[in-house]
């Protein structure tokens, strides 16, 4: 017998305490903490990258276009841009809000009639309509949204697709295609529960041959995307866990560990990602406990341009009541 | 349903089936036969062996797997349920990263220091 079968043998004598706790996720995803006053929505970051700072008077809205007040924090990340937050609250009674991260070196955002919309910041006249809405409906289920999604696509793009499981997001996905030709309009309606008995609505537009830029673009901000509510309130260290998340990821990349220095252990195993033009598609946080964790991992999932994806692994340990990275591991 | 009635049952028959499907793939790959999980899972194994495998070999089995059940309680709990998931119940990374809602690379990253920290923890026990 090999010692690699050995060895796997000698694993089947685990406890079953253990076993038993695997079968069950110990992870859960962890939501922005939100204070009170700050019911952080929509993180746009310049880059893909984010770092909070302090809040400023709300900006003005746009004449003619936004009923619902959005506030903006501004923002700074090092070199690598500004940043900008914004808090927009769907209803009042129900405080439905979400996160995302936008790229806004090539973005711009705002809210007409109720409705997010990203749009390239590139001169687009003679194309087609490229843009990524975001709208909210309440009282609604996912699946219901989804098949009248799909009636109203039918009216619009000659093939709708059936409601089906999106891969990118938890919810559903609906599509629409107007043909094969380079400029024919494409669709795709993410429909994501809102987890109060609403919906979110995600619907990404672009033409064919923008399908891997602009297209995969709007793909990354919808994986991003994360309803949360009022009632999602995280201990200190959670707190804290993504506060020097927000300050690493900007400093990991853009190379200027210098500013974290303190957050880093002794010995910390270091990989750098590449600089520029990178697209963040997820952010996920785990810990080994929701109650008194002892570490952690952060994973960023990004990729240039269209290439395919890399992850920026960040562990870190909890000691002594501060967070500490331990590893920053770079995986193709 | 043995006189002591095990706490965890799922486990406990997970345990019967576990060592049944081996005992299957070891006829299996004498008749050179593979596919499937397990082939991946005992090739990623092999980064486990200490330095000397002729050592490895005078280990007792018995004693590996007193051995291999200290050190997954050394693991963080949710490096430890990947672990197992991945090397007990052969199961697919990607299926792992849905179960827990992690990407891929984060559950390979998590195997792969784990499967360098049992090896360590091998040859500080004597597996020199």
């Amino acid at each position: 017998m090999t010692w690699e079968e050995r060895l796997f043998l000698a694993l089947g004598e685990a406890d079953e305490s253990l076993l038993h706790r695997s079968q069950h996720p110990a992870r859960r995803r962890l939501w922005l903490p939100l204070a009170a006053a700050a019911a952080c929505l929509v993180l746009v970051a310049a880059g893909l990258l984010y770092l909070r700072q302090d809040v400023r008077p709300p900006a003005p809205v746009t004449p003619g276009t936004a009923e619902t007040p959005v506030q903006t924090l501004y923002l700074s990340g090092g070199n690598v841009g500004s940043f900008t937050l914004h808090q927009l609250r769907w209803d009042t009674d129900t405080s439905a809000d979400f996160i995302l991260y936008v790229d806004e070196t090539h973005y711009r955002q705002t809210v007409k009639d109720g409705v997010y919309t990203i749009e390239p910041l590139a001169d687009m006249s003679g194309l087609p309509l490229c843009s990524l809405e975001i709208s909210h409906q309440v009282g609604i289920t996912v699946e219901d949204a989804a098949a009248l999604a799909a009636e109203t696509l039918r009216a619009s793009y000659a093939t709708v697709s059936e409601p089906a499981n999106a891969s990118i997001i938890e919810g559903l996905l609906v599509t629409g295609s107007n043909g094969t030709a380079w400029d024919d309009t494409q669709a795709e309606v993410y429909l994501v529960g809102d987890r109060q008995g609403g919906v979110f609505i995600l619907v990404s537009r672009y033409f064919l041959e923008a399908a891997e830029g602009h297209g995969s673009r709007f793909a990354d901000m919808i994986s991003t995307f994360q309803p949360v509510t009022a009632e999602d309130v995280g201990p200190a260290w959670l707190t804290e866990l993504r506060s020097l998340g927000d300050q690493l990821i900007p400093a990991i990349f853009s190379n200027d560990l210098a500013s974290v220095a303190d957050a880093l252990a002794e010995n910390a195993l270091i990989d750098l990602p590449p600089e520029a033009g990178l697209s963040v598609s997820a952010i996920d946080y785990t810990t080994d406990s929701d109650q008194i964790p002892t570490s952690a991992a952060i994973s960023v999932r990004f990729r240039q341009l269209e290439d395919s994806y890399d992850y920026l692994t960040i562990e870190l340990s909890y000691t002594e009541g501060r967070w500490l990275v331990t590893a920053i591991l770079l995986e193709k | 349903m043995p006189i002591h009635r095990p706490q965890y049952l799922g486990a406990f028959l997970g345990k019967i089936t576990r060592r049944a499907a081996c005992s299957r793939l070891t006829a299996s790959r004498a008749e050179k036969r593979g596919g499937g999980e397990l082939p991946l899972v005992l090739d990623e194994l092999t980064e486990c062996l200490p330095c000397s495998p002729s050592a490895a070999q005078a280990v007792e089995d018995a004693e590996l797997a007193q051995m291999v059940n200290r050190f997954l309680h050394t693991l963080p709990a949710q490096a430890c349920n990947i672990f197992l998931r991945r090397y007990w119940y052969a199961e697919p990374t990607a299926d792992i990263a849905r179960r827990y809602r992690m990407t891929p690379g984060a559950v390979k990253t998590s195997l792969h220091r784990s499967r360098e920290k049992l090896r360590r923890y091998l040859e500080k026990e004597g597996i020199l």
